[in-house]
């Protein structure tokens, strides 16, 4: 035989098993790493995927919420942003009775709370309350324009976790995902680290004992010392046709949420208590766009059957203490306690508080 | 689709080459699923610019074919200035009616015109195509092997520029052949060392190279630190950007058992200008000297010719880039360096190897500097600082990362090159196979989970 000849069909075959074992290693590699996907299902999203119990391995509550919205365990939901993630849905339940989950996101904008809202709404047909955090994305033209706030681009909303179709229900593949299908695992089998929660709820702010009010009024007024806001003199004023005219995009989609619910269901919508120094400034045109935007979800609400409109968004014991604050928008968990039992005061009691202004029913 | 999206990889190729090699047995076949998924590749991102790139493709075509019967140069002058004015409404319109405005004391209006992807890419090849023709140097091809000459999509976006020549006549090849499983492997061990470079090497630099660069276009002055970063940044990115890019549409050329020329060898070793341009993007570099510098003159016509002919090129291969005085002086500065590199050689002096590669990358950089600039204001800005006009500070932002510039800058001085790593140092063993599958899983998955960016060239 041709010595030659030998050698290069043995290059030949070489080649051949180096090209056999590199496609067989890329496709049973990925293969095995995707099946392993599945049946840890992270999401909780796969139809067919062993059935145990998923939890929230993770604080990215657009992809972890999603498996608590669906949850039977859950009759009444919290809907909102990072100002409602530590309402406790355990105190929920004492007061106003029913199962919560608290399914709010940070920076969530109202089309991606609407997507978590429609997504529980789906899978509960009875639904006991279901309270509604409002902030300035839902009452500011152009920031209430959006769909994306927090997520910042269409990626990074798991839209196909949010929509009805069943086509799209398996998890993509990619490194996020991995990780959190081994942290899914592990949390599976006890070893998990993550202490998550199961109703939603997080204490996402520091712990108090390392709370500092000096940070704070630096968060809240850019200074250690506080500041005063200066009323606007002449104040703005505004005709009735003028304030007709201010766009509120955000409030049909508020509209949609109450009218898919029931009239049996309990509507709590709550404007969140910004620090005083953040609400709008006395006699400004800020002032006057929020007027209407309550006056606006007030009427929305009027037209629905167990509805209530709490305004916390207000001079008050709670806005005006810096102490009650890790930033302009984001209050302590005392205050979550705090704004818990005022809810109960307000909707099971009917009582009164210096702290809340029941805005409908009057 | 990029060469770097996870659609591209998991979907996209693996399709492709899975039609291409059932179709291996029919050649016309298998050329036309290649021509078709070149056609979904480039629609993909703006399905309006395939009817354009269709009609070029067969306005070059027929005008080809037609060439040989006329002997008037009429005919060769309409089809170069046609793709010219092609190219040059898209790219260079707003550029120079701006210009012809501002002569005129007037400002313009820029017409929003979106260029389409790779126009600059498959305009040259089809000139050269023509030009060839012209020369009695190229046969007439059937229309479909043009065609897929044109759009095949690995090298369609960014080059490398292919001459008909080195690639049509592989089209006959059947794939089904012993050797394919080395051309196969080699090809994804090419494809996989560009991703590498590109997603862990060029974007990270990019963390570096892009704030600052935006920072000075806003006005920030760059301390001296920071010049030096940027300009070192960048230089190096754009190496690993573009040679990436190229390493992986070579590798994906060879997953089809074709063989695409190399782009870049090892540029930043050079020790001349002249020998950077014989190792940067050199599939560029070919067509300017044969299709601009040459019919110039070339260095064969005394030295007036020479240096004229030097300018023009780089002048015209620095518009190339785009429509910007930035890219004009860039070019201009390359072609006085080109310029002042062969008087120097031609009068006998030397310059051992280690200053002469010194003396070279200073040049390179600032040069860097003028072509990444969105302006001339920004360019300066940053030069200024480089030479200390805007004072000796050394700081530096926080976040910068001096270790991995280095390790970036002695891979590209010191390190292998691709070709050498997949081609040479690649011996056919199992363990370097299975190493190779994991890698590229890895990199497909971070990229799926992270996102990808643009490859820098698709914008020239």
């Amino acid at each position: 035989m041709d010595t030659r000849n030998s050698s290069t069909s043995s290059s030949e075959r070489e080649w051949r098993g180096f090209t056999g074992t590199l496609i067989s290693v890329l496709v049973a590699v990925t293969g095995a790493l995707y099946l392993f996907v599945l049946v840890i299902d992270p999401y909780d999203t796969v139809p067919f995927s062993p059935d145990i119990e998923r939890v929230p391995v993770d604080g990215i509550q657009r992809l972890f919420h999603p498996m608590l919205a669906k949850r039977a365990a859950f009759d009444s939901a919290v809907i909102g942003n990072s100002n409602i993630r530590l309402l406790e849905p355990e105190q929920l339940n004492g007061i106003l009775g029913g199962s919560f989950a608290n399914l709010g996101m940070n920076a969530a904008s109202s089309w991606e709370q609407l997507q978590m809202f429609r997504l529980f709404r789906r899978h509960h047909q009875e639904i006991g309350t279901v309270i509604f955090g409002l902030d300035y994305l839902w009452c500011v033209a152009g920031w209430a324009d959006q769909n994306f706030v927090g997520s910042v681009a269409a990626t990074d909303f798991p839209e196909w976790m949010f929509d009805d179709s069943p086509w799209n229900d398996l998890p993509p593949l990619n490194l996020p995902v991995l990780a959190h299908a081994w942290r899914q695992m592990l949390a599976g089998a006890g070893l998990s680290e993550y202490e998550p929660g199961l109703d939603g709820y997080t204490v996402f702010t520091k712990p108090m004992a390392e709370y500092d009010l000096d940070k704070a009024r630096m968060e809240i007024y850019g200074a250690t010392e506080p500041k005063q806001k200066i009323r606007v003199d002449p104040p703005v004023r505004m005709s009735a046709p003028e304030r007709a005219e201010l766009p509120y995009p955000a409030l049909d989609r508020l509209d949609s949420m109450l009218s898919e619910l029931d009239p049996e269901t309990r509507k709590i919508v709550l404007f969140v208590p910004y620090h005083r120094y953040f609400q709008a400034t006395p006699g400004s045109r800020e002032e006057i766009v929020w007027d209407e935007c309550k006056s606006r979800v007030v009427a929305l609400a009027s037209a629905h059957e167990n509805a209530y409109v709490l305004d916390f968004m207000i001079e008050s014991d709670i806005t005006t203490a810096d102490e009650n604050y890790w930033d302009v928008k984001h209050y302590t968990v005392p205050i979550a306690e705090l704004l818990g039992s005022l809810i109960g005061k307000a909707v099971v009691e009917g009582g009164t508080d210096p702290r809340f202004v029941l805005l409908y029913p009057e | 689709m990029l060469f770097n999206s996870p659609e591209f990889i998991a979907l996209f190729l693996p399709i492709t080459l899975l039609g291409f090699y059932l179709l291996g047995r029919f050649t016309d076949a298998r050329l036309f699923w290649l021509l078709a998924a070149s056609a979904v590749f480039y629609g993909y991102w703006d399905v309006r610019f395939l009817p354009l790139l269709a009609g070029s493709i067969l306005f070059n075509w027929l005008l080809a074919e037609c060439l040989p019967r006329y002997s008037r140069r009429v005919l060769i002058v309409v089809g170069v200035s046609a793709n010219l004015l092609l190219i040059g409404v898209f790219k260079y319109f707003n550029f120079f009616a701006e210009n012809i405005y501002a002569l005129a004391g007037r400002s313009f209006d820029a017409y929003d015109l979106v260029l389409p992807l790779g126009i600059s890419f498959f305009t040259f090849q089809q000139i050269s195509y023509l030009v060839d023709r012209r020369r009695g140097r190229a046969p007439a091809y059937p229309l479909l092997r043009y065609a897929l000459y044109v759009m095949f999509f690995p090298q369609l976006i960014a080059g490398p520029i292919v001459r008909h020549d080195e690639i049509i006549p592989q089209y006959q090849t059947s794939p089904l052949r012993p050797a394919i499983f080395q051309l196969f492997s080699q090809g994804v061990a090419l494809f996989c060392v560009g991703l590498l470079k590109k997603t862990l090497i060029a974007d990270r630099l990019a963390i570096t190279a892009t704030p600052l660069f935006e920072a000075a276009a806003e006005g920030t002055t760059l301390t001296l630190a920071e010049s030096w970063v940027a300009s070192a940044s960048y230089s190096m990115q754009l190496y690993f950007d573009f040679s990436g890019y190229s390493d992986m549409a070579i590798g994906l050329g060879m997953m089809f058992g074709l063989r695409i020329p190399f782009n870049f060898d090892a540029p930043y070793v050079a020790t001349s200008i002249r020998e950077f341009w014989r190792r940067w993007h050199i599939s560029l570099s070919r067509f300017l000297r044969d299709y601009l510098y040459v019919p110039m003159g070339g260095s064969r016509k005394g030295r007036p010719r020479l240096i004229m002919a030097l300018m023009g090129t780089m002048l015209l291969g620095g518009l190339w880039h785009g429509a910007g005085w930035t890219f004009v002086l860039w070019g201009a500065l390359h072609g006085a360096a080109l310029v002042v590199n062969h008087l120097w050689t031609a009068s006998g002096r030397s310059l051992s190897r280690g200053p002469a590669w010194v003396v070279t990358l200073l040049f390179l950089l600032p040069c860097w500097v003028i072509f990444r600039a969105d302006s001339l204001d920004t360019a300066f800005s940053i030069l200024g600082s480089m030479i200390g006009m805007h004072g000796f500070s050394m700081a530096l932002p926080i976040s910068y990362n001096w270790g991995f510039s280095v390790l970036a800058f002695v891979l590209a001085v010191l390190g292998p090159t691709s070709q050498a790593l997949a081609l040479s140092l690649l011996r056919p063993r199992r363990i370097w196979a299975a190493a190779i599958a994991l890698l590229l899983i890895y990199l497909t998955l971070n990229l799926a989970g992270d996102g990808y960016t643009e490859f820098l060239y698709f914008q020239f």
